[in-house]
């Protein structure tokens, strides 16, 4: 394993929690699921969550944790046509507890070109040392962790003005009301909100 | 812990022109010879069986007939040649622009004389280099100078136009002279001379000087080619990033996809991804344009919605994708990055998409 390659990755927590409030304000901003970045299911078996992105285009990482094992599973889209990866000789050197997150199917760890390590609130291990630089592209607002980051990130993906002073409440992980969710998304259904905020895990009064 | 590395396997597939000839043929003429089908002796093809009376490493460079209009030809008389080392190299010629010589497009391959090899009679135009350097093409004036689509419709452009009818770029008749080209000088009729790698025997088609072709590095390191003028327009040619297209008249970073038709938005650029509302027009379009079924923009394949991971439930691999057809991020930091305009996208299946190739059409 490398180590020191990713140290700007916050600890497998603060990733959790991260992953769980973008998850939110994607729900909130896309209720269309097919073009949203982040998801959060924290009811996957076996696990205290699985947080993912994905890009639609290719790239994406899944996050799985459980109890103090943490693992990242990253795909970049460019690397894995080039085919210049291995990350399954990694497999060999992990402990079984890891290899039991990753041996869900839904993570398709063959066609991964990233693993990433945790235990213990460590500092991440990655399998491959090549193309740092690309994964924390992929990870950009895990570990930029400001809310204007995401408020203009928005205004270009999803072409949604937000306020960022409700995004704000967000990134600090408040309670979702039905005054935040409708100050982010004036046309938001709550209802189905309140199931994938519920799914989420992040903490709500809807 | 240290980590195997995994053999590094490359998906480029050879390239190989259509009208290339898979073995280099006896038949093959010298382009620009002026022989044309009165040639008489043929050249021996780098590669080939030398023609009889000659010993190996020598090969015979038929001498340009006499006259130059579209009447009868005077018999030719062969001029013989003897290659340093007493061996056929695979490529005589100026030096070609290695700058974009990735994959199988590098290194010369041994091919018809006129192409990688001897220069023809009627340099910058049947005997530039347009194309990939070192690719076997067949002899005949335009499509001998290029190696690849854009450049082959070019020379075949040429090839049939007013102009190029004029000057005999067929390569089935007698070339014409222009009267911008030096005249014709015979050389010896029987002259075996050493022939340093990268000139031309004095008396071969005209009195050509070799020149380097001049290339001009651009920001994405593609190279464009400006060749000597002999009287005819010179020819550039942007050539596109191996492993990425065939030329189909597109340039590095301006892909024309199958939503080129789709207007772009103001908020294009470089490096971007392709946002929500443009997924869903991209999406919209497909279905509307195959009967309301999503499909594989290349392969045709019937894709699904993506949807959300479910555990023990391995994603499909027909799960729709929007690729952006001139990578928004190459590994390569000298490539000029995709932009997400519609003209750059393409839908693909998630299994399509990390192992094809992009290419649009198939």
């Amino acid at each position: 394993m490398h180590r020191g390659l990713f140290k700007s990755i916050p600890i497998c927590e603060t990733f959790r929690r991260r992953n769980q409030a973008l998850a939110v304000l994607d729900a909130i901003v896309s209720p269309d699921w097919t073009y949203r970045y982040y998801s959060f299911d924290s009811h996957w078996p076996n696990s205290l969550g699985m947080g993912s992105m994905r890009d639609g285009s290719g790239n994406y990482w899944y996050e799985v944790s459980k109890n103090n094992d943490c693992a990242l599973v990253l795909c970049d889209i460019e690397i894995a046509k080039s085919e210049n990866y291995n990350v399954l000789s990694c497999l060999d050197n992990i402990n079984d507890s890891f290899r039991l997150l990753l041996s869900d199917p839904a993570f398709q760890i063959s066609e991964a070109t990233q693993l990433l390590f945790s235990s213990n609130s460590e500092e991440w291990l990655a399998c491959e040392e090549k193309y740092t630089e690309r994964y924390e592209f992929l990870l950009r607002h895990i570990i930029h962790w400001h809310a204007e980051d995401y408020v203009h990130w928005a205004a270009e993906y999803y072409e949604s003005d937000l306020n960022i002073e409700w995004v704000e409440k967000i990134y600090r992980f408040e309670s979702l009301t039905r005054e935040i969710a409708s100050a982010i998304n004036p046309n938001i259904d709550l209802d189905p909100l309140a199931d994938e905020v519920k799914t989420i895990g992040y903490p709500s009064s809807l | 812990m240290a980590l195997a590395p995994k053999e590094t396997k490359s998906k480029t597939k050879e390239v190989k022109p259509a009208n290339a000839p898979k073995t280099p043929s006896k038949e093959t003429k010298v382009v620009g010879g002026g022989q044309g089908k009165t040639g008489g002796n043929q050249p021996r093809i780098p590669g080939g069986r030398p023609p009889a009376g000659l010993k190996d490493g020598q090969y015979v460079v038929p001498a340009r007939p006499q006259g130059t209009g579209q009447g009868k030809t005077k018999p030719v008389v062969p001029q013989a040649v003897k290659l340093p080392g007493g061996t056929v190299p695979k490529m005589i010629g100026p030096p070609v622009p290695q700058a974009n010589t990735k994959g199988p497009q590098a290194g010369p391959l041994p091919g018809p004389a006129g192409v990688g090899g001897l220069r023809p009679a009627l340099p910058g135009v049947g005997g530039v280099p347009l194309g990939r350097p070192g690719v076997a093409l067949p002899a005949g004036a335009g499509s001998a100078a290029a190696s690849g689509g854009a450049a082959e419709l070019i020379g075949l452009a040429l090839k049939w136009s007013p102009v190029g009818l004029l000057l005999g770029l067929t390569g089935d008749s007698q070339r014409a002279t222009p009267s911008a080209m030096p005249a014709h000088q015979p050389g010896p009729k029987s002259n075996v001379t050493s022939m340093p790698k990268n000139t031309y025997p004095q008396g071969f088609g005209v009195n050509y000087t070799p020149r380097t072709p001049k290339v001009n590095a651009q920001p994405s390191g593609m190279p464009v080619t400006t060749l000597p003028k002999f009287g005819v327009q010179p020819i550039n040619v942007t050539t596109l990033p191996p492993n990425r297209f065939d030329l189909m008249g597109m340039r590095p970073g301006i892909a024309s996809g199958p939503y080129a038709n789709i207007p772009d938005g103001k908020t294009v650029a470089a490096g971007k991804d392709f946002t929500a509302a443009q997924k869903r027009k991209i999406y919209e379009e497909n279905m509307s344009r195959n009967g309301g079924v999503l499909r594989d923009d290349v392969t045709g394949e019937v894709l699904v919605w993506p949807t959300k991971s479910r555990s023990g439930v391995t994603p499909p691999t027909n799960e729709a994708q929007v690729d952006h057809i001139f990578p928004r991020s190459p590994l390569d930091p000298q490539a000029e990055p995709g932009s997400n305009s519609f003209s750059n996208a393409q839908v693909r299946s998630r299994a399509n998409n990390r192992t094809d190739t992009n290419k649009w059409p198939k």
